[in-house]
C-alpha cells in the first residue's frame, strides 16, 4: 500500500493560496445555498474526493488548481434552471472572480478549463490529470443512495423512468473513471447503486401489483387489471 | 361497509372518470397516476372492513378526483379547493345529482390540510386516510421528495418529520392496520436516509488539506 500523505501532491498549498481558497469556499458557500440538486455539500464532497485521489495517484498534481477547480465546477449552475452550459457559464464566471485577485492567467486558465470540461454538456472530455481528477469526483457524487435521491428530487419523470437513468448513469460513470483510486471508490458506490435501485424497484412492482387488486363493490366482477393494465406506462 | 353496490350507470361513469384522470395525472410526478389509484385501493379497502355505511359511488369518485386540483400547478397549496371546481365543473356536465356531487367535492376539498378544513363525514375521513396510508413507506418517500425544491438535506429532513406524524393522525383503526407495516418500513427508511446523510456530512467536515501546518480555518471542525 501507498503510504499516504501530502507528498503525493507536486507541494503544499502556500499560505495565500489557502486564504484566497478560504475566501472562495464562502462565496462558493453563499451561491450554492439555493442551488437544489447542486447543493454545497454536493461541491464539498466533489472537493473532498478530488483530494482523495490526488493523493492516492503517482501523477503530479498542482493543488491550487485542482482545489479551486472543485470548488467552481457547478457555480455555471447557478440561477439558471437546466444545467445545458454550465461548464462554459461556469469558466467565465471562474475567469471575472480570478481576474479580481492575484492569480495568474497561466493558472486561470487551468482552472478555467477543469470547470468546462467537468461536464459532458461541454462536449470536450476531460485531458489534464487535474480535470481528470475533478471529472472523477463529480461523477462518484452521482453514485450511491445520495446520487439516486438527488436524482429523484431533481430529474423530470416518473419514479420508474429515473431509476432506470439513475443505473444507466452509474454504471456509464464507473466504466469511464479514469484513476484506480475513483474506481476503488466507485466499485462500491456502484454496488450501492445497484441495491438501492433493486429496493426501491421491488417497491415499485409491489405498488403496481396491489392497484391491480383494486376490487370495486360491484354486481358482477370487472376485470379492473385489465382496464388498468397500464398503470405506470 | 358499503350501504350498497355500484349501479351499472354509475360503473360506466366511474369508467369514464377514471380514463380522464389517467390521462391528467399521466404528466404528473410525485402524485402520478398509480398514486390515485393506489389511494382508491385503500379508500376502498377500508370502507369495506369499518362497521359504518358507506356511499361507493361518492367515495370512488372522490378518490379518483382527489388530487385533481394540482394538475398544472407549481405548488399544491390550493389544490383542495381547485380540485373541489374541477371535480364539480366535471360532474355538473354528468347526470350526477347536485347534492352527490357536494358530497365529492367535499371530500376533496377535506382531503388536505392545505384547505384547513378536516374531514367529517365518514367518506371525508375514509380518504384522508387513504391518503395519508400512500405517503408511508418507501415509496411514500420517494414520491414525496420527487420535484421538491431545496437541498436533498431539507428536503429529506422535513420528510421525515412529517411522515412521523402521519401514522397517529390516522381516523380508522383498519386504517392503522394497514399502515403498520408500512409505517415500520417508512422508521426504516428514514433511519437508513439519515444514516446516508449523516456519513456525507461527516465525510465532508474531515477534509484534509494539502498544507504544510494546519492553517485551514475555513470550515467549522467537528
Amino acid at each position: 500500500m501507498r503510504k499516504r500523505g501530502d507528498q503525493v501532491f507536486e507541494r503544499n498549498l502556500t499560505r495565500r493560496e489557502m486564504e484566497l481558497i478560504e475566501d472562495i469556499q464562502e462565496f462558493i458557500k453563499e451561491k450554492h445555498s439555493q442551488s437544489e440538486r447542486h447543493d454545497y455539500t454536493h461541491v464539498l464532497q466533489v472537493v473532498r474526493y478530488a483530494i482523495q485521489i490526488a493523493r492516492a495517484i503517482p501523477d503530479e498534481v498542482d493543488p491550487f488548481v485542482l482545489i479551486c477547480g472543485a470548488f467552481f465546477h457547478d457555480v455555471g449552475w447557478i440561477g439558471t434552471d437546466n444545467g445545458i452550459l454550465h461548464g462554459l457559464r461556469g469558466a467565465t464566471i471562474v475567469d471575472e472572480y480570478f481576474d479580481a485577485t492575484w492569480v495568474s492567467v497561466d493558472i486561470k486558465k487551468k482552472i478555467k478549463r477543469i470547470v468546462i470540461r467537468h461536464t459532458a454538456t461541454s462536449m470536450m472530455p476531460p485531458q489534464t490529470v487535474e480535470e481528470k481528477i475533478v471529472w472523477d469526483a463529480d461523477g462518484l457524487d452521482g453514485m450511491g443512495l445520495i446520487g439516486i435521491l438527488r436524482g429523484l428530487v431533481a430529474e423530470e419523470g416518473s419514479i420508474e423512468e429515473i431509476l432506470t437513468e439513475e443505473f444507466r448513469e452509474s454504471r456509464k460513470t464507473y466504466d469511464k473513471l479514469h484513476f484506480e483510486e475513483s474506481r476503488r471508490i466507485g466499485k462500491e458506490l456502484h454496488k450501492e447503486t445497484i441495491e438501492v435501485i433493486q429496493s426501491f424497484k421491488r417497491a415499485l412492482d409491489h405498488r403496481l401489483k396491489a392497484i391491480e387488486q383494486l376490487a370495486l363493490p360491484v354486481e358482477r366482477p370487472v376485470n379492473w387489471a385489465r382496464v388498468w393494465v397500464d398503470v405506470e406506462n | 361497509m358499503f350501504e350498497r353496490k355500484l349501479t351499472r350507470k354509475e360503473v360506466e361513469l366511474i369508467q369514464e372518470i377514471e380514463a380522464f384522470i389517467k390521462d391528467k395525472h399521466s404528466q404528473a410526478q410525485g402524485h402520478d397516476h398509480s398514486h390515485v389509484l393506489q389511494v382508491t385501493r385503500y379508500a376502498v379497502q377500508i370502507a369495506e372492513t369499518i362497521p359504518d355505511e358507506v356511499n361507493p359511488f361518492i367515495l370512488i369518485c372522490a378518490a379518483l378526483f382527489h388530487d385533481i386540483g394540482r394538475i398544472g400547478t407549481v405548488t399544491g397549496v390550493l389544490h383542495g379547493l381547485r380540485g373541489a371546481t374541477i371535480a364539480d365543473e366535471y360532474l355538473e356536465s354528468t347526470w350526477v345529482s347536485s347534492d352527490v356531487r357536494k358530497k365529492i367535492s367535499r371530500i376533496i376539498t377535506r382531503h388536505t390540510p392545505t384547505s384547513m378544513i378536516p374531514p367529517q363525514s365518514i367518506e371525508e375521513k375514509i380518504i384522508y386516510d387513504a391518503d395519508a396510508l400512500d405517503r408511508l413507506g418507501l415509496m411514500g418517500m420517494l414520491r414525496g421528495i420527487m420535484g421538491k425544491s431545496g437541498s436533498i438535506e431539507s428536503i429529506l429532513t422535513d420528510r421525515m418529520q412529517r411522515r412521523a406524524g402521519d401514522y397517529d393522525k390516522l381516523y380508522f383503526e383498519e386504517s392503522q392496520r394497514i399502515g403498520e407495516r408500512l409505517q415500520a418500513k417508512t422508521i426504516q427508511v428514514i433511519q437508513s436516509f439519515r444514516e446516508a446523510l449523516d456519513k456525507r456530512a461527516e465525510q465532508i467536515v474531515h477534509i484534509e488539506w494539502p498544507v504544510e501546518r494546519n492553517n485551514m480555518s475555513g470550515e467549522e471542525k467537528g
